[in-house]
């Protein structure tokens, strides 16, 4: 059980954790159209369910990943700006301290991870989520999906139920496939051999995930650029996923 | 200042087993009216929590990011009406405060059915209540124990421990009175009685028992009773959401719940007065005292209030700033202004007349609205900080549906059940309390002399 | 088709590689002659194929678990979409599986009914998909512990539905001799149109059809599409081709009015060009400015957006050209477009300095009357700044692999509406349509019901149902890109000669045929024999004529290795442009239908990145999906500056009737900043009239756990569409139109507009508690 104060130290001052891993994303802001390709991707991999027209606009749907839209100024002196969130897997998650069972905690490799079947939805954690990004079963997903379209639900994520929440995974069933398939074949996983559904598939490369504590990887090197910035750093939640900011520099 | 003489008369025992067993053996038609009345309410609004359960929380009003919303502040509305009962008992036990006795009774029994009441809300709001024991430290095979670092958790044992202490605490010092019942009863009654009596026969052992596990009790039920409160307000300070997060939280939740927990305590024994015809019993000399650490209840809760609120302001972190802002603008403003006039604005400058605090009617309609406002305040609590905390893009409004409003009224009726079961089972008043007040009354310890005093304080 | 059939390909077993030249990607990727032994249960299975869902014509590797096709990525190296893959690509699986999906062949007596027949088989097919154990009590899930629902779907094996299958299979016959009939009586009276997405040899194969009935060739419906681009591509590059713009070399694009990103014809191919444009060369940080009307999603990401009248944008790319081939003045400009001049002279300025640089003219100037002209002057930018056949600029797309794969002009709506016209003149007596919806392609204005009903025998050639459907005597359900062979060619430049090969990575979902099994059967029952046996021999014959690769010692035939990395690619360049400056008159001013003081605003229909083509709203997740700008979802919308809200004291979530000389809609109000106050924008094509459950105006079960009604879709905005017809190029001007907004005083019904974000609608809504006029300024963004 991770403990929310150490873990702050592990990635601080204690530099990699006993897994190995860390788990990051950077997203370039300077490359978002704003397509929502990384949207339904997300979808299809990861059995989002359909809210339907009055739930969503009850502000119930599932976007794992969202694009924000934000605007500035008035027209013709307009500025719009795409910002994709999803779950910044914070290293110091305030979301995982006040869930009552466990049903969310960090993982040695740096995910917030959610136990479906453990979660009794409170709702706790979206509230002290400060980057809104779980999502709650209002209603029973599995009978949204008539058939025969339940046919597309991937069988390596699980399919939630009524009542509890659910959030980015980081694909995790994509890096327990990849570690496994590592084992088989008897090497060690190399950085860019998979990743997330939402970053294969955009296709302006805005989305790039790996091993953060891997100085080698392509997120690693990405890090280090001065555009870089996190989402609310004030709030000293550690998020591990990284924003390269747009515009000119 | 004229002396109020307490009590302003003594009634023979008879008088007083009349008068206070009476309902207790007496059924009317009334009752049965009320029973049938509050009894629907209560069946409707179980009625709708299982429809809510059957079909999902969408029949609520409440979406991302509003994740809590009127059943979080019912919680806390009603967490807050327990306080007083037992808190105001045992701080005038220990006090010795002797005109205590006629009220204790009645006020111990809210805070027990006020617990048993909020303590559904936190199960009505789970997503999936049936699993609810998920909380529990329960010993299991897979060995997954629950989140100790998770206020719900604090919160969950802190109502257990209040919980179990308040009905304790009511059960004890009914005991004696059980055994007059038992004493008067026939039939299954009397089957009853007799296994609540517990064997009571009036020993001189058994009363030192009794006092001491009476005293000892209340000096333990006050700290738990603070820690609660302190508690639940945690459920809000320990989060990252904006004007949550604030240590000023503890003690305001604390002197809130002492407020509107001292108003219903008003409301409920000006009721039962009506009701009973106790009005000797229950004096305006009550009400004054009552009125009185209401106001002061009143003048620390304003303070801290203001504290907050002159906090967030002067701070205008622009998180904060942004819940601030919209507490005082559009419809949250009237809510607030609502709030600010019963709690403060009207409360205190009358309640500070003993004219007025010592008038039944105008006592119990300014209780009622302090009890509004106080509900009005959980809700400006609960609600604001969510509907615009995080990135503005998921900003959102929150309109409850009638689901929300029916368990938002349910809790009245199953209130006014259980008061109303209870007074078929215990007298409302403590009759040994005020017998023994009758003894007290007779041999009053003054310095040095033992006085026959009729004159309180 | 047995998936054993295959093991006659080529006599492989098993072919399992690494995709060549895009090494970093692991995944399996298996050539469609895998025997089922070889795969694993439980594991998936890759095949390299192509989307289908648009003319883009991405790479995209199919993932196969079971037999189930469950997702679609993208093609890692593909020169179109370099791994990545739209929404629509994404969204595909959703056809793949639609709960309206055509179970089989329907041979209809009176036309928008399903025959007795259908409908009883479609009974057989629900009770097969209710022979499942899915919950169907909400308490079930209320049971200690449940969590994942017992099973996802029906077992392929199960008997019910096998026999349901075999039951639709049965209906074939009648069908295919139908269709027969149907080619006899149409003869060289049989017109057949086609979709925009029939591209490769699926449209050889129809031409072939069409030359052995002697009627005329077949007819692709791009009405909206590049008809204008086309004729003034011809005028300044001297090929009217759609070329290759090769953003991710620019350092300066000026878009006119384009959404290039999100809908154009290769979003993906667009999108990875910005995204390289931006950031991928070290030292060069590409610049886009965007010239237009409404702020769109490319505006969103522009670092500059000059907003100018609608149908102006001409004059712009003029103000940049030297006066002595056709350039005009800034100031003249200015006053014509009502651009800032100095936002046009700093735009000249940076013309100028930077090299090279891009100009793309877009829809937004397409969809005026002055198409042509405009988009001439646009291209003229590129003569000018030297940035024709060279990177970084406006380059010749070579040609496809195979010769005859070359992307088939599209008609212009002129030649649809001599078409229709023949139709209602009782000239057409057989009238095929494959893979589109004609309506379409015409506002309501036109009455092509009207021009159909004449027709004698219709064949709609489709998955779903749509509106042209509804008209059909026969439905013959084509297998989708997933369930049969096919190849395809990107529609617009893309740098590269591509030839995609599209493999069937799992059987027919339904007893779906592909057109080309029906058409060679058809044909042949009618005595034109077209000299294959079925699709897949076909698809086989084509690609043998490609040369095999001899450069590399060992390699195996084209075909085989087609199968296994998706198609072939082959970095050509296509004959270099021989372009030269037009002569340019003085800038066009576009003409607008409606008078501007009983209809004050100028419609814009958008295509939403979300519906697309129509396809888009058959599918629940682009329904549900939030259109990046408004964020609306579930249907449509009208778009209102919020000034001219205020104006007219709407809210959002108001009911409005927008209302011009053709007809009028219902529908409710956006605030949304990015239009001028003289605009409103409507989305196009949430809705057909018979649709889907998901995109029907009427609205049918959308859905079922909260068992709410569903109020609909509404009409599309065709309705409100003036028919007005470019001159030049005969395309549909559909953006000339004008319309009125009047309140209806009501609030629309719950559901009826959607907004995923309402944080800028909250300021005008006095229902929402705050005021959010601060948007969100914490982001350090520059
Ligand atoms: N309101 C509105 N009207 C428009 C447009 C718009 O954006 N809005 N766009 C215009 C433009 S530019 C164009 S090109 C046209 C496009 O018009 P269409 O070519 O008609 O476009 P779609 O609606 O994408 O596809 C038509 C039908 O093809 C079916 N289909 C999908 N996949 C397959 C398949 O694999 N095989 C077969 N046989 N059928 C399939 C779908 O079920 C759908 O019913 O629409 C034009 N009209
Ligand atoms: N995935 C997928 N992608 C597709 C398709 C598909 O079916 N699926 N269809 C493809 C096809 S066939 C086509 S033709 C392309 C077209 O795609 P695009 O060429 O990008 O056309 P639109 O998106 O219709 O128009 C771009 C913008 O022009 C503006 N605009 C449109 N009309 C007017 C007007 O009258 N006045 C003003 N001021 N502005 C206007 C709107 O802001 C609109 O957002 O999309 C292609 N993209
Ligand atoms: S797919 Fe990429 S470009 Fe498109 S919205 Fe997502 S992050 Fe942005
Ligand atoms: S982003 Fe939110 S959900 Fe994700 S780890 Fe951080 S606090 Fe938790
Ligand atoms: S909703 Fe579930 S995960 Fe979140 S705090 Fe409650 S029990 Fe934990
Ligand atoms: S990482 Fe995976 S789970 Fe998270 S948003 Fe992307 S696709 Fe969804
Ligand atoms: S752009 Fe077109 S071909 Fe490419 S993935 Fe999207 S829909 Fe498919
Ligand atoms: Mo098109």
């Amino acid at each position: 059980m991770a403990d929310w104060i150490s873990d702050k130290g592990l990635q601080t001052a204690t530099g990699p954790r006993a897994a190995g891993r860390r788990w990051g994303l950077v997203v370039d802001l300077d490359r978002c159209t704003g397509c929502g390709g990384c949207v339904i991707a997300c979808h299809a991999e990861n059995n989002l369910a359909l809210a339907g027209p009055l739930d969503t606009d009850q502000g119930r749907s599932f976007d794992w990943i969202r694009i924000e839209r934000y605007w500035d100024g008035e027209y013709p002196d307009l500025k719009a700006q795409f910002i994709p969130i999803m779950c910044q897997q914070c290293e110091a998650a305030p979301c995982e301290p006040v869930c009552p069972v466990f049903a969310t905690y960090h993982t040695a490799e740096g995910l917030n991870a959610m136990v479906y079947n453990r979660c009794i939805g409170t709702r706790f954690c979206e509230n002290n989520d400060p980057y809104n990004v779980r999502y709650f079963n209002w209603f029973e997903p599995a009978l949204n999906w008539p058939d025969p379209l339940a046919n597309q639900l991937n069988p390596a994520v699980t399919v939630r139920s009524r009542g509890v929440m659910e959030k980015c995974t980081f694909c995790v069933q994509r890096i327990r496939d990849h570690e496994e398939l590592a084992r088989i074949e008897g090497r060690v996983m190399k950085d860019g051999e998979f990743t997330t559904a939402c970053a294969q598939s955009c296709s302006a490369k805005v989305l790039i995930f790996g091993d953060l504590d891997d100085p080698g990887s392509e997120v690693s090197q990405l890090v280090q650029s001065d555009r870089r910035f996190r989402l609310f750093e004030s709030l000293g939640t550690e998020p591990v996923v990284y924003y390269l900011k747009g515009g000119q520099g | 200042m004229g002396m109020i003489v307490h009590p302003p008369e003594l009634y023979p025992d008879e008088q007083i087993n009349q008068d206070v067993l009476r309902p207790v053996f007496v059924t009317t038609w009334k009752w049965w009216i009320l029973v049938a009345i509050s009894g629907g309410g209560f069946m409707a609004g179980l009625a709708t929590w299982f429809y809510m359960m059957a079909t999902g929380m969408w029949v609520s009003g409440l979406h991302r990011p509003v994740m809590w919303g009127l059943f979080i502040s019912n919680y806390v509305f009603w967490i807050g009406l327990s306080n007083s009962g037992t808190v105001i008992s045992a701080m005038l036990r220990l006090s010795k405060a002797d005109w205590r006795r006629p009220i204790t009774r009645a006020a111990e029994a809210m805070t027990v059915f006020a617990l048993l009441i909020a303590a559904q809300f936190p199960l009505i709001h789970l997503g999936r209540t049936w699993l609810f024991y998920y909380i529990l430290p329960y010993v299991n095979q897979r060995q997954l124990w629950n989140n100790f670092r998770s206020p719900l958790v604090w919160d969950m044992m802190a109502i257990m421990a209040y919980l179990g202490g308040s009905i304790l605490y009511l059960y004890l010092p009914t005991v004696p009175d059980f055994a007059i019942l038992r004493d008067h009863a026939e039939g299954i009654k009397k089957k009853m009685f007799t296994l609540f009596a517990l064997g009571w026969r009036g020993t001189r052992r058994e009363w030192t028992t009794l006092n001491a596990c009476i005293l000892s009790l209340a000096l333990l039920v006050l700290p738990v009773a603070v820690s609660m409160h302190t508690i639940v307000s945690w459920d809000f300070g320990m989060t990252l959401v904006p004007l949550w997060h604030t240590s000023i939280f503890g003690p305001y939740f604390v002197i809130g719940a002492l407020y509107s927990g001292m108003a219903l305590v008003i409301t409920i024994i000006l009721i039962l007065r009506w009701a009973f015809g106790w009005q000797k019993y229950i004096t305006p000399f009550h009400l004054d005292k009552l009125g009185k650490i209401m106001l002061v209840a009143a003048l620390v809760w304003f303070y801290l209030w203001f504290n907050d609120y002159i906090t967030a302001w002067y701070g205008k972190l622009p998180d904060e700033k942004i819940i601030f802002d919209i507490k005082n603008a559009g419809p949250f403003y009237w809510w607030q202004m609502t709030m600010m006039l019963s709690n403060t604005m009207v409360a205190l400058p009358l309640l500070a007349f003993k004219k007025f605090r010592t008038s039944p009617w105008a006592m119990f309609i300014l209780t009622i609205f302090i009890n509004i406002g106080m509900w009005i305040e959980r809700l400006l609590i609960v609600v604001p900080s969510l509907v615009q905390k995080g990135p503005s893009f998921t900003w959102t409004t929150y309109h409850p549906t009638w689901v929300e409003w029916m368990l938002t009224v349910y809790p009245l009726a199953g209130f006014t059940v259980l008061y109303l079961l209870f007074v078929k089972v215990a007298p409302l008043i403590s009759v040994w309390e005020i017998r023994e007040d009758k003894v007290a009354c007779a041999t009053k310890k003054m310095g040095q002399a033992e006085l026959r005093a009729v004159v309180a304080e | 088709m047995d998936r054993r059939d295959f093991l006659k390909l080529s006599g492989l077993t098993a072919s399992t590689l690494v995709l060549g030249g895009c090494e970093d990607y692991h995944a399996r990727l298996e050539a469609y002659a895998v025997r089922p032994e070889d795969m694993v249960p439980g594991m998936p299975t890759y095949f390299a194929t192509a989307c289908e869902m648009c003319p883009a014509a991405c790479g995209a590797m199919a993932r196969v678990v079971e037999g189930r096709v469950l997702k679609l990525e993208g093609l890692p190296g593909h020169p179109v979409n370099h791994g990545g893959l739209c929404a629509l690509g994404q969204a595909s699986v959703q056809m793949e599986y639609h709960p309206d999906r055509f179970y089989g062949p329907d041979i209809r007596t009176t036309r928008g009914q399903p025959s007795t027949e259908y409908l009883a088989l479609e009974r057989t097919v629900h009770e097969a998909f209710a022979s499942t154990s899915r919950p169907t009590k909400l308490i079930d899930n209320m049971k200690v512990g449940v969590m994942s629902f017992g099973k996802p779907d029906f077992k392929l094996g199960d008997r019910k539905w096998a026999d349901a299958h075999a039951q639709t299979a049965r209906t074939w016959p009648a069908a295919i001799s139908r269709l027969a009939r149907g080619l006899t009586s149409g003869g060289a009276a049989t017109l057949i149109l086609v979709g925009h997405q029939i591209r490769g040899h699926r449209h050889a194969l129809l031409a072939d059809l069409a030359t052995a009935l002697k009627a005329p060739a077949p007819v692709v419906v791009e009405p909206f599409g590049d008809d204008a681009t086309r004729v003034a591509n011809a005028a300044v590059y001297g090929r009217p081709e759609l070329p290759t713009y090769d953003l991710a070399n620019s350092e300066l694009v000026i878009l006119f009015g384009d959404d290039l990103f999100t809908s154009g014809l290769a979003p993906t191919y667009y999108t990875w060009g910005y995204g390289a444009m931006r950031r991928a060369r070290p030292d060069i940080r590409g610049m886009l400015v965007v010239v237009g009307t409404r702020f769109g999603e490319a505006a969103a990401v522009a670092d500059a957006f000059i907003a100018v009248r609608p149908g102006t944008h001409g004059a712009i790319a003029q103000a940049l050209l030297p006066s002595s081939s056709g350039g005009i003045s800034l100031a003249q400009a200015a006053t014509l477009t009502g651009a800032s001049p100095d936002q046009i002279e700093e735009l000249a300025l940076l013309y100028r300095t930077l090299k090279p640089v891009l100009a793309i003219g877009g829809t937004e100037v397409a969809a005026q009357t002055n198409a042509v002209p405009a988009l001439a002057a646009i291209a003229a930018l590129n003569v000018a700044a030297g940035s024709v056949n060279r990177a970084g600029g406006v380059l010749a797309p070579p040609p496809p692999p195979i010769a005859d794969m070359a992307p088939p002009a599209p008609a212009s709506y002129r030649v649809l509406r001599q078409w229709a016209d023949s139709m209602a003149a009782g000239a057409i007596q057989s009238l095929l349509l494959v893979n589109v919806d004609p309506f379409l392609a015409f506002p309501d204005a036109y009455d092509l019901q009207g021009a159909i009903q004449k027709v004698p025998f219709i064949a709609s050639f489709s998955t779903l149902p749509d509106d042209g459907t509804a008209m059909a005597d026969l439905i013959v359900p084509d297998s989708t890109f997933l369930e049969r062979w096919g190849d395809s060619t990107p529609a617009v430049g893309v740098g590269a000669a591509v030839g995609n090969l599209i493999q069937p990575p799992v059987d027919p979902f339904f007893a779906s045929k592909p057109v080309e099994d029906v058409i060679l059967a058809a044909a042949k029952e009618a005595g034109h024999d077209l000299g294959h046996a079925d699709g897949e021999a076909y698809f086989k014959a084509m690609w043998a004529k490609l040369a095999p690769d001899t450069s590399v010692p060992g390699t195996q035939s084209p075909w085989v290795k087609a199968l296994r990395v998706g198609g072939i690619s082959r970095s050509a360049s296509g004959p270099d442009y021989d372009a030269h400056l037009p002569i340019l008159t003085a800038p066009v001013a576009p003409a607008f239908r409606g008078d501007p003081a009983t209809r004050p605003f100028h419609l814009v229909p958008v295509r939403s990145t979300k519906y697309r083509n129509g396809l888009g709203s058959a599918l629940p997740w682009m329904q549900e999906w939030g259109d990046p700008m408004v964020t609306g979802a579930w249907g449509g919308w009208v778009e209102i500056n919020p000034k001219t809200a205020a104006r007219l004291e709407l809210n959002p979530y108001d009911e409005v009737k927008v209302e011009s000389d053709r007809g009028s809609l219902l529908l409710g109000v956006v605030i949304y900043p990015g239009l001028p106050e003289d605009a409103v924008a409507i989305p196009l094509n949430f809705s057909r009239v018979c649709g889907t459950r998901y995109d029907s105006a009427a609205g049918g079960s959308v859905w079922e756990a909260t068992q709410k009604v569903d109020p609909g879709r509404g009409a599309d905005v065709r309705a409100l569409l003036e028919e007005v017809i470019e001159p030049r190029s005969g395309q549909l001007a559909w953006g000339a139109t004008r319309v009125s907004v009047t309140p209806t005083g009501r609030q629309v019904p719950p559901g009826k507009l959607v907004l995923v974000s309402k944080s800028i609608q909250a300021q005008e809504n006095p229902a929402l508690p705050h005021v959010i006029h601060r948007e969100f300024k914490v982001w350090p963004i520059g």
